[in-house]
């Protein structure tokens, strides 16, 4: 069973909608900019990848608003355009059938942030009815589930950054066996003070305070990265379910493999590699095959040389070109890794590869073929999306050019 | 391929419950463990009942540094996973650690933790802006509750696929579904897998109170949780968890390892009805019911005892009774039914694992653990909830079924490999 | 004990549950259901949370479950309730 990816609804930094997204991301263009929303001028952290412009009235009924989180509002909008571009109307199969498996790592944070105040300052019984579920990992699946009338089999994955390839991954499997069509990808927002400082907790993210100089992944000079918010939700639809209604396909999940880094200090071999290769072998795919690599892209040294080393290693040094666009918009937690595979399925679809905006200066002991400055043409069939999440969770994904 | 998926190894903690033996003693002994909530002052809280785990992280053994790095559910789970693994007997570094991984599930992760660093970060919640110089450097952790599958996998030196369940209150069977299908698929040999949370905290208390659905009695908390009973009025909020070792047959036979009991269906589906509502006809967890039958190839006289979801609200009972007739026809009025939440509470994302322990434990005794506190069924819960009192009887196949907010609706059929199921 | 009237019941209703699905809410929709209206028994527990703020009148959770009306839940509300 082949699965097929038949819609696609993106809420990024660049960009609301695939129509906004993808000429930002191919012209490299920065999204990241000092944090909004509340004063940030006190933190040691300036810059985030925020969307602008997302008016949750005008993409939502005005009932769903007081009982969803930022991140929800995000999700049920791109689901809505994921399953309209994907024309399900259409369908022969009923939503009855149809499954819900999306990644959150972050759940309703402004949400829930509001509840803990209203709770330590004005008392329990202030605290809101929807805060049962709105702060909730899963209230993005379960939201879309009953908005689109969703029925099939439902999941919610958290591996942070790795997440989101997990849950396609989890979706591809249902196809498999014989769900027609899941609705999946991820998505990630925390951008009120107590999320966001939250976000810089462990060190990794980026002090710098102009844009291109905060989040340049591969570059000598990278010192961290930005955290984003958003992500992409994907219809994932069987072949046969796909072909018989005769819709557009933007391309094939064609494998996915996963692994585990060793906890530190145990003297073993980080695992990324192995989750790679694991994609390649599910996909049936040589690395000679492959024409261009998505890169979970740390933006720290001792993790992008990691990750170089992985990818020289499988396909040679200077191998096969190697992007990373996210570094035009930040980290997204779930949402970066469905994120990229969209961004990977329409440059399959158009033979063009982003660039990676802002860095300029790659290690020549990486042995990668990083593409920056400008977007690079060339005809391209298979693409690999790496994502890794915070603590080890190594994710590899392959999509193919579909009837390849 | 047919791979055939067992569990080989239980650790659970639970209120009452320092480990799987004590667990098992109270169960069937139909004690309840419910208590007024000590961990801070219930006073101004509607609901002042909990389930609450006697759990000391030093006394288990837990160095000082992963104590403070890890949140309660993460320690929970780390304990857990330790004791299962020294139940089944694996070691990840036998043979290859690239073939096990680890599955966790979990409804609200970190929420204890989240609390505690939000009153030192916002001074008590006076600062809406809060202060960087308070922040912890594990504060990221328990932002994103995946920290909690790499605790245990670093416990267990997993270096295959490791991830987080986060379905709400069907966590529990979904994370133990989800590690199923990867080894089914030959993805991993072996998978660490079960569920964690320690919602007893204020945030967590004072939401379900909101919403009503926790009971708000107070006077004699042992007696608060009432799934099936006329006088049910809401659950009782809990801790807990419960980590299994899952294998391939093949492999758990070629290493002698004791089996519990074969994983032979798993389904879940959404009702995309209500984020919290339920519909009357059970309709959608029956769904659930039927095709984790499919997928073990059994029929519903192949059930020797089902473990329900039970929560004690009062739709839940009669949704779940419901669905239960739907799926089973005549059979539903024949098995017995019980709800240990009666005895455990509902730990939300942890409370599937710990009743897939409880349905194991029940095949590997022989006995029905009861359900306690149901002195006067509702007459809309006309099924054998096997009131107050553990049942003798042959275990070979075992439905467990949860329900969550968000619509979620899982089941599980576990089977004993000599049985007939 | 404060009169809650239908303007301020139906400025806390939109206030904790969002706009009704049937359009601005006037006079005509005191008879509406909370159905028609978009309004389920969550938005009712906040609203009548709020509503007890505001004018300290309690309503018992299972009376709450038989008003399908916003005309029914004033009179609930003021004390003049009728079981069906």
């Amino acid at each position: 069973m082949t699965t097929l990816v038949t819609g696609i609804g993106v809420a990024a930094p660049g960009g609301l909608g695939v129509g906004e997204f993808w000429p930002a991301v191919l012209a490299g263009k920065s999204a990241i900019a000092p944090v909004r929303g509340f004063d940030g001028s006190g933190y040691s952290v300036r810059l985030a990848g925020q969307i602008r412009g997302f008016v949750p009235e005008r993409h939502l009924p005005n009932r769903l608003l007081p009982q969803t989180d930022r991140v929800t509002q995000l999700a049920l909008t791109a689901a809505e355009w994921a399953l309209a571009d994907a024309d399900i109307g259409r369908s022969l199969v009923t939503t009855d059938e149809m499954g819900v498996v999306l990644s959150n790592g972050q759940g309703g944070f402004e949400f829930t942030h509001r509840e803990f105040h209203k709770l330590w300052n004005d008392g329990p019984e202030e605290v809101s009815v929807y805060e049962s579920f709105a702060w909730f990992y899963a209230a993005n699946t379960g939201q879309i589930s009953i908005r689109h009338g969703l029925r099939g089999p439902c999941g919610v994955l958290v591996g942070e950054q790795a997440g989101g390839l997990d849950a396609i991954a989890s979706a591809r499997r249902y196809i498999r066996r014989g769900t027609p069509l899941v609705v999946s990808g991820g998505l990630d927002s925390a951008f009120d003070p107590w999320g966001f400082l939250s976000q810089t907790a462990h060190g990794r993210v980026s002090r710098a305070e102009e844009d291109w100089a905060a989040f340049l992944p591969f570059d000598r000079g990278a010192n961290g990265y930005v955290p984003g918010e958003g992500g992409a939700v994907l219809v994932l639809e069987d072949g046969t379910s796909a072909l018989d209604r005769g819709v557009p396909v933007y391309g094939e999940i064609a494998g996915y493999g996963a692994s585990f880094d060793p906890r530190p200090g145990s003297g073993r071999k980080p695992a990324l590699k192995r989750a790679l290769e694991r994609a390649l072998a599910d996909a049936a795919v040589e690395p000679r095959d492959v024409d261009v690599v998505f890169a979970d892209s740390a933006g720290r040294p001792d993790l992008d040389r990691i990750e170089a080393a992985a990818i020289s290693d499988v396909f040679g040094p200077q191998g096969v070109p190697v992007t990373a666009p996210k570094a035009a918009y930040g980290r997204l937690g779930a949402g970066g890794g469905p994120l990229d595979v969209a961004t990977a399925l329409l440059a399959v679809r158009e033979s063009v590869i982003p660039p990676t905006a802002h860095t300029l200066d790659v290690p020549e002991e990486y042995g990668i073929d990083l593409v920056t400055s400008a977007a690079r043409e060339k005809d391209l069939r298979t693409a690999v999306v790496l994502a890794r999440g915070y603590g080890g969770f190594n994710s590899a994904l392959v999509v193919r050019r579909f009837g390849y | 391929m047919n791979r055939r998926v067992v569990i080989t190894g239980i650790g659970v903690r639970a209120p009452g419950s320092g480990n799987t033996k004590e667990f098992w003693d109270l169960l069937s002994a139909g004690r309840s463990a419910t208590r007024r909530i000590t961990f801070f002052d219930p006073a101004k809280f509607r609901s002042q009942v909990a389930g609450e785990c006697d759990f000391d992280p030093e006394l288990e053994g837990l160095s000082a540094r992963r104590i403070r790095r890890m949140d309660r559910a993460a320690q929970l789970a780390v304990v857990c996973a330790q004791d299962a693994l020294a139940d089944s007997g694996l070691d990840a570094f036998d043979g290859d650690p690239g073939a096990v991984g680890v599955c966790i599930g979990s409804a609200v992760g970190a929420a204890t933790s989240l609390e505690r660093e939000y009153l030192v970060l916002s001074d008590s919640g006076r600062r809406w802006l809060v202060d960087e110089d308070h922040l912890s450097p594990h504060m990221f952790d328990y932002l994103v509750p995946s920290s909690m599958a790499r605790e245990v996998a670093w416990e267990v030196g997993a270096e295959g696929p490791v991830t987080m369940v986060s379905t709400g209150c069907t966590s529990g069977i979904d994370a133990v579904g989800h590690a199923a299908a990867l080894i089914r698929e030959g993805t991993a040999e072996a998978m660490v897998a079960g569920a964690s949370d320690t919602p007893i905290s204020p945030i967590v208390v004072a939401c379900f109170d909101a919403i009503k659905a926790t009971t708000p009695r107070i006077d004699s908390p042992e007696r608060a949780s009432r799934p099936f009973d006329r006088s049910r009025n809401g659950f009782v909020l809990a801790e807990g968890a419960a980590v299994f070792v899952l294998e391939e047959l093949g492999h758990a036979r070629r290493r002698g390892a004791h089996v519990y009991a074969e994983v032979a269906g798993y389904a879940t589906r959404c009702n995309a009805y209500h984020m919290t509502g339920l519909r009357t006809d059970g309709r959608e967890m029956s769904i659930a019911i039927d095709s984790a039958l499919v997928e073990a190839k059994a029929t519903p006289e192949d059930i020797d005892y089902v473990n329900a979801h039970g929560s004690g609200t009062k739709q839940n009972d009669r949704h779940e009774t419901a669905a239960f007739k739907r799926s089973l026809g005549e059979h539903a009025y024949r098995v017995p039914v019980s709800s240990i939440k009666s005895m455990v509470g509902h730990s939300l994302g942890a409370i599937g694992s710990v009743e897939i322990a409880a349905s194991l434990l029940a095949m590997a005794n022989d006995v029905v653990p009861p359900t306690a506190n149901l002195h006067e069924a509702d007459p809309e819960c006309d099924l054998d909830y096997v009131p107050l009192v553990a049942r003798e009887l042959r275990v070979d196949g075992v439905l467990t079924v949860g329900s969550g907010f968000g619509g979620f609706q899982s089941a599980m059929v576990l089977r004993s490999l000599g049985g007939a199921a | 004990m404060t009169e809650v009237t239908a303007e301020l019941l139906f400025e806390v209703i939109v206030g904790c549950a969002g706009e009704s699905e049937a359009g601005p809410l006037t006079a005509g929709s005191l008879d509406v259901s909370f159905d028609e209206l978009g309004y389920d028994s969550l938005a009712l527990m906040e609203a009548t949370a709020k509503l007890r703020k505001i004018t300290g009148v309690e309503v018992e959770d299972e009376l709450l479950a038989e008003v399908d009306t916003p005309r029914r839940l004033l009179a609930l509300l003021n004390g003049q309730f009728a079981q069906a």
